[in-house]
């Protein structure tokens, strides 16, 4: 097990820059996921840290040791891969096997090892079959017991889950997570899915266009995005960005128009600092809830979403062409239809607020 | 009226495409004929169609005029080489093209492809004096090593690499601690089967009919090749074409065998990576 600390990490292909600078510190045991839209540079990121890819400036620290010449193999780092990458021609038992013989390891000590890793991976009946012979799950966890019998400092993921289907991908999500309660390893995990993100992680780092937007705790992100770029890439559906403007505030609260479409009662501590011109208001779908047109954000019944634990309506606010997306939970039982006039109004504290530059505003 | 006019359509297709296997066929079968008949009857008009009971006699002619079986140990010895040393060295180039990034990469694989553009005949003269500058006249390495390496072969290497070995195979084995070389030897090259079999096959034919390359190196009849060996035998005046036949049908028959056996993973082979499997 190790720390991971990444300084300054930029990464340069040809004339694009696709990292521009990357400060991250990751601790020993920790489960950290990279998530970000497709050509953020996560996956650079992680092939930096697995020696894949060489960084155009900064340095990579594995430990306390500078890893950036060291080979991919002696940094103690293990790889899984999003296509899973194993050997064709070599049964299970030889592909999970292949680096300790490498390493020069006896042929009893590489049974062993290998043993063991299946029986975690709860594989062992596949020893002898080739990757042809076993299917997409069965072959990610063979990718992934080569990676374990390393017994590697840092474990590097590299989108595992995403030629998986629905449904196993749920169930290797949970394994993967009692993997880590079990070898207590430091792990990074790159994905572009964020449930994914949202339910393996310990701490999550949002990148964007090669910059780190923010990087926190699940729950953290999820309450209180550092700007719009994070409220928007996580949840779903994603969160309602509506323009509006300062009305007054009274207490521990603040009133915000909505353009013509009504106002809005969000928290706000009497000492925030609420900028005055344009801000952002940031509704969560799940947040919102039906009531008078008069009391909340004026809108009009769009269309109806049954999802049958919850019902997501989508609406159009008065006076303008935006749509915006209530999660209510459970049936909608009182027959709304489409073209309906609703209002909506978030339930207390838990609106965010953006200014101009889409930076968060503290409200609580 | 539709079905009669697609059914005369097809017919005419048949009957050219048969009589174009029939001029393909006919050299074949005559040499095998020709090999059965003393070298008078097969000048008779019209020649013969059927096998004869010459073969003893040209078995003797052949033997009696080169030492045909010590040029068949050489046809075997210098084609199954030189096929295994262009197999290991194109290989080795298709994935050092297909797998690397370097510096003037693109240049020196255009200079590669480039140099199928030049004539074979262009280099004779060059290349019998390199042998001649390395004493390696009538040596069967002088044969085996200028072609163990060609572009046609590194070319098709790159493509089928490029095509069919994921990336992120070779970062694998990078990581599990696999050498350079050893990420070729354990991992790249056991998945090459099908473009080793059509490239090999490619090879051992072009090497085994080879008539120039020997022409220009091979000084002393017993290091000749067969195809050297047979037009030895050729004079002006008495050439005895039934032995002649009879050796050139030798030689033929285990290519003939070779390719029944393996067209299907040749034509597989050369359209390897036409489709993404």
């Amino acid at each position: 097990m190790a720390s991971v600390r990444l300084i300054g990490i930029e990464k340069t292909f040809g004339s694009t820059k696709v990292l521009h600078g990357i400060n991250l510190e990751i601790k020993d045991g920790e489960f950290v996921v990279f998530v970000g839209p497709s050509g953020c540079g996560k996956s650079t990121l992680l092939r930096i840290v697995a020696g894949l890819e060489e960084a155009t400036a900064g340095d990579v620290f594995i430990g306390d040791e500078l890893a950036n010449d060291v080979p991919p193999a002696k940094r103690g780092t293990a790889m899984v891969f999003q296509s899973y990458a194993l050997y064709p021609h070599m049964t299970v038992a030889e592909n999970m096997g292949f680096s300790l013989k490498l390493a020069g390891r006896s042929k009893d000590e590489v049974k062993t090892l290998v043993a063991k890793a299946a029986e975690i991976l709860q594989i062992s009946h596949l020893l002898d079959r080739t990757p042809r012979q076993l299917s997409g799950g069965q072959r990610q966890r063979v990718a992934i017991g080569r990676a374990i019998v390393r017994k590697p400092k840092v474990f590097l993921f590299d989108e595992p889950l995403s030629n998986l289907d629905a449904a196993l991908r749920v169930q290797m999500r949970i394994e993967l997570s009692k993997l880590h309660e079990e070898l207590k390893s430091t792990m990074i995990y790159v994905t572009h899915d964020q449930v994914e993100a949202m339910t393996l992680g310990d701490r999550i780092v949002v990148l964007n266009g090669g910059n780190v937007e923010q990087v926190g705790s699940p729950l953290d992100l999820y309450d209180s995005p550092a700007n719009l770029f994070v409220a928007g890439f996580l949840g779903s559906p994603k969160m309602n960005f509506l323009e509006a403007s300062q009305g007054k505030r009274q207490g521990a609260e603040l009133t915000l128009k909505v353009g013509d479409a009504g106002q809005v009662t969000v928290g706000a501590k009497s000492d925030s600092k609420v900028p005055e011109g344009k801000l952002t208001l940031g509704l969560r779908p799940e947040h919102l809830q039906l009531c008078k047109p008069e009391e909340g954000v004026r809108a009009r019944v769009d269309l109806i979403e049954e999802l049958g634990d919850s019902t997501v309506i989508y609406a159009k606010v008065s006076g303008s062409d935006q749509i915006i997306a209530a999660k209510i939970q459970g049936h909608i039982r009182n027959g709304l239809k489409a073209n309906e006039e609703i209002g909506v109004r978030p339930l207390p504290n838990t609106s965010n607020l953006f200014d101009a530059d889409g930076k968060a505003v503290a409200l609580r | 009226m539709k079905s009669a006019n697609k059914k005369a359509g097809t017919i005419t297709a048949y009957v050219i495409i048969a009589l174009g296997a029939l001029i393909m066929i006919a050299p074949f079968y005559f040499m095998f004929i020709f090999a059965t008949h003393p070298r008078d009857e097969i000048f008779n008009m019209p020649p013969p169609l059927l096998p004869g009971n010459a073969v003893p006699m040209n078995w003797g002619l052949l033997l009696r005029r080169v030492p045909f079986p010590k040029n068949f140990g050489w046809s075997v010895y210098i084609s199954v080489f030189q096929t295994a040393l262009t197999l290991l060295f194109c290989s080795m180039g298709g994935f050092a093209f297909s797998m690397y990034d370097f510096k003037f990469k693109k240049q020196v694989f255009a200079l590669v492809l480039g140099t199928m553009l030049l004539p074979a005949f262009l280099g004779m003269v060059p290349t019998f004096m390199l042998m001649d500058f390395l004493g390696w006249l009538d040596q069967p390495r002088a044969l085996i090593i200028p072609g163990a390496a060609g572009a046609l072969g590194i070319f098709m290497m790159r493509q089928y690499i490029t095509s069919s070995i994921p990336k992120e195979l070779v970062e694998a084995a990078r990581c599990d601690g696999c050498s350079e070389f050893r990420i070729y030897w354990n991992v790249v090259a056991p998945l090459l089967g099908p473009v080793f079999g059509t490239l090999g096959l490619i090879t051992f034919i072009g090497s085994w009919n080879n008539f120039m390359g020997p022409l220009i190196v091979m000084r002393s009849v017993d290091h000749y090749t067969i195809p050297l060996a047979l037009r030895s035998m050729q004079d002006p005046q008495n050439t005895p074409w039934g032995a002649v036949m009879l050796g050139a049908a030798a030689a033929v028959l285990p290519l003939m065998v070779l390719f029944i056996f393996s067209s299907r993973r040749l034509i597989a082979g050369l359209t390897a990576g036409a489709l993404k499997g």
